[in-house]
């Protein structure tokens, strides 16, 4: 089980390359959307690993919640790029 | 809780802290923010901490940078002064006025005609009309230099030239444009005048805006300390 753990933490580099790399505002709001899914479904992962159901529903929660967040940052920087 | 993973996890975040620390601009860096809030909310509920997982997440992640990004947005802005140009008398008057005459029939009447324009001026008097106080050219030139520097620039218009003078000296503005005629050698040549009240901007802008025709100032505010 740790390997695919340890997959999935080599997975999440891409998109962290990604945002190191490209000076795109919205490549790397693409990038930091991956990595907010990323992280909540290791934490998921780690939940079930470990049977801690306190840390399942706490991800579950910043899986919801981390959509909306960057949602509004969206907007945010829509609205910067028009005016 | 000596998984090995763990370690791992905890690695990456002094890489994004890096990453961070590395990017030049404002909007970009609150954007990394936002993926160093992520990797800290997994390594905290790794740990065992979920509710300082959810904290982070909730404030630091998705309140904290929309709070910054809107902060930086209103702040990284440059506050340039124009006279906007005085307005045409209403065209809708004009055509009252053409229609009037037309429909007495008296179109060979000089005399009308004359009425006609004693009419307009004395209608229009309060609005002279003033040529074209700025570029749009210089206007866009500061603004591809300023956004070099993740400035937004802000167009605040002004009835006339003395009321831009006076924003200017209270510091409502960082700079104006405004246009003048110089004479020399006999033919009056039109220049762009760019006064600026702060100190970096009239480095930056002089060092990089090269428009013939332009003069670039700088105006010392009334209390030393620069505010931006």
């Amino acid at each position: 089980m740790d390997s695919i753990l340890i997959a999935m933490i080599l997975a999440l580099l891409i998109p962290m390359y990604e945002a190191c790399r490209n000076n795109d505002i919205w490549q790397q709001m693409l990038a930091f959307g991956s990595i907010a899914t990323k992280t909540s479904i290791i934490m998921l992962f780690i939940a079930v690993l470990r049977d801690d159901w306190m840390i399942g529903v706490i991800s579950v929660i910043i899986l919801s919640v981390g959509n909306a967040g960057l949602m509004l940052l969206a907007h945010l920087i829509k609205g910067l790029n028009e005016t | 809780m000596t998984d090995n993973y763990v370690y791992i996890i905890v690695a990456l975040l002094p890489i994004t802290a890096l990453m961070s620390v590395l990017q030049v601009n404002p909007y970009n860096a609150l954007i990394i923010r936002g993926i160093l809030g992520a990797v800290s909310v997994m390594i905290y509920a790794v740990l065992g901490a979920a509710d300082v997982a959810l904290t982070e997440a909730l404030v630091g992640t998705m309140l904290g940078v929309a709070l910054y990004v809107i902060a930086v947005r209103s702040s990284f802005v440059m506050r340039l002064g124009i006279v906007e140009p005085k307005l045409e008398p209403e065209p809708k008057l004009e055509l009252e006025l053409a229609l009037a005459i037309k429909q007495r029939k008296i179109r060979e009447s000089e005399e009308l005609h004359e009425n006609f324009s004693f009419i307009r001026q004395t209608l229009f008097r309060d609005f002279e009309i003033e040529p074209k106080t700025y570029l749009p050219e210089v206007i866009d030139g500061i603004r591809k230099i300023v956004k070099k520097h993740y400035l937004r620039l802000e167009l605040v218009k002004y009835p006339n030239s003395e009321m831009l003078e006076e924003a200017l000296a209270c510091e409502e503005v960082h700079a104006i444009c405004t246009r003048q005629e110089n004479h020399s050698n006999g033919s009056t040549v039109l220049s762009d005048r760019i006064s600026v009240r702060v100190h970096r901007l009239f480095e930056i802008l002089q060092s990089q805006l090269n428009i013939p025709d332009s003069i670039i100032e700088y105006k010392a505010g009334s209390n030393k300390e620069e505010k931006h």
